[in-house]
């Protein structure tokens, strides 16, 4: 139980670092967006676009953080599933 | 409930915004990634999911979700909102034929081999009571999360009005667990398909990042809800809103409404 608490707690730390950066990121987007803003420090549009990239790559991250506690645990069936799911999900993306 | 809270939000968009069918599938997806974090954060901190369980699953459901995010592209709106009213249908009988809804503490097998080390426990918060379970018939699970990916992909929601009710009708895993599994593997499902559309530059930026702060707050309240709730409760909730939405996307899809 003590090896599931302490995945538990590194993914979930990892879930809330990349979910509240994509939103703040996407909040400033926003902002500059809204009230005209864009282009005077930074684009609008790139700002949204990091955001969205972000929220969207933090699920990948945390599969990635339990590869690594499984590899580490000696858990070999279930770090193999979790590279299975990273690689078909690169595969999807990158022959898109 | 653990479905990412695409089903909800696609017939919103297309309904009501008026957005067409595949707009409004990007923007959930994105969406749906949004919910799945905010919730698996702290479902994942309560130990209610079942990671282990989850990635094996995963695995399956995101070959599904790379293959449907091609088909979508070739699919006609008006199909796309019929196989949403059919998952939408399938999903509310599936949960009001299951007979064992109240009692599926009782169904959960222990003690058995578990060379994945899937057996888990949780604390009801509700009831006091700690269950402990051990999933079992894991091929028809990864079978029926393949078609779960997929539709993902198709519908951008999530998977989960699939991947919930088989876990726990088939894998005997109870509810509570189940929809927090779900909704851990829905936001790894989404982001593969949402990836697929950004790269294609489908997404609106603007309609999204809007969407995903107002699902922000709902999945927080919404796990807040879900962890104070009766099971019994929650199962009639999900079946009433899945009736309505259901119905509400047949008609679309048969050109009678929008």
């Amino acid at each position: 139980m003590g090896k599931t608490r302490s995945i538990n707690f590194a993914v979930s730390r990892i879930m809330n670092i990349g979910l509240y950066t994509a939103l703040a990121l996407l909040a400033s987007g926003m902002i500059l967006k809204r009230f005209g803003l864009s282009g005077t420090i930074i684009r609008s549009d790139s700002l949204l676009d990091v955001g969205l990239t972000a929220l969207l790559i933090t699920p990948i991250a945390t599969v990635a953080i339990c590869l690594l506690f499984f590899i580490r645990l000696g858990e070999k069936i279930n770090a193999v599933f979790a590279a299975i799911v990273l690689a078909v999900i690169a595969i999807g993306v990158l022959f898109s | 409930m653990g479905l990412g809270g695409g089903i909800f939000l696609v017939p919103l968009l297309t309904l009501f915004l008026d957005l067409l069918m595949k707009t409004a599938v990007d923007t959930s997806l994105v969406a749906v990634v949004a919910t799945s974090l905010s919730a698996s954060s702290t479902y994942i901190r309560k130990g209610l999911t079942n990671l282990r369980l989850g990635l094996l699953l995963e695995t399956a459901t995101a070959f599904g979700a790379v293959t449907g995010g091609y088909i979508a592209v070739f699919l006609h709106e008006n199909v796309l909102a019929l196989v949403f009213s059919v998952v939408a249908f399938y999903t509310t009988v599936s949960m009001l034929v299951d007979k064992n809804r109240s009692e599926y503490h009782k169904c959960c097998e222990t003690g058995k081999e578990d060379p994945l080390n899937l057996s888990a426990c949780f604390t009801d918060e509700v009831s006091g009571n700690t269950t402990t379970y051990q999933p079992r018939r894991l091929l028809a699970g990864s079978a029926a999360s393949v078609v779960a990916g997929a539709i993902s992909s198709l519908l951008g929601i999530g998977g989960g009005p699939v991947k919930v009710p088989v876990m726990k009708m088939v894998m005997g895993i109870p509810l509570k667990a189940a929809t927090a599994t779900s909704s851990l593997m829905v936001g790894i499902t989404a982001s593969t398909g949402a990836l697929v559309y950004l790269s294609r530059g489908y997404i609106q930026e603007e309609l999204t990042a809007l969407t995903v702060f107002g699902t922000f707050v709902g999945a927080r309240l919404g796990v807040k809800v879900a962890c104070s709730i009766r099971s019994r409760h929650l199962n009639m909730i999900f079946v009433i809103v899945l009736i309505m939405i259901s119905v509400q996307m047949l008609l679309k899809g048969l050109g009678l409404k929008g």
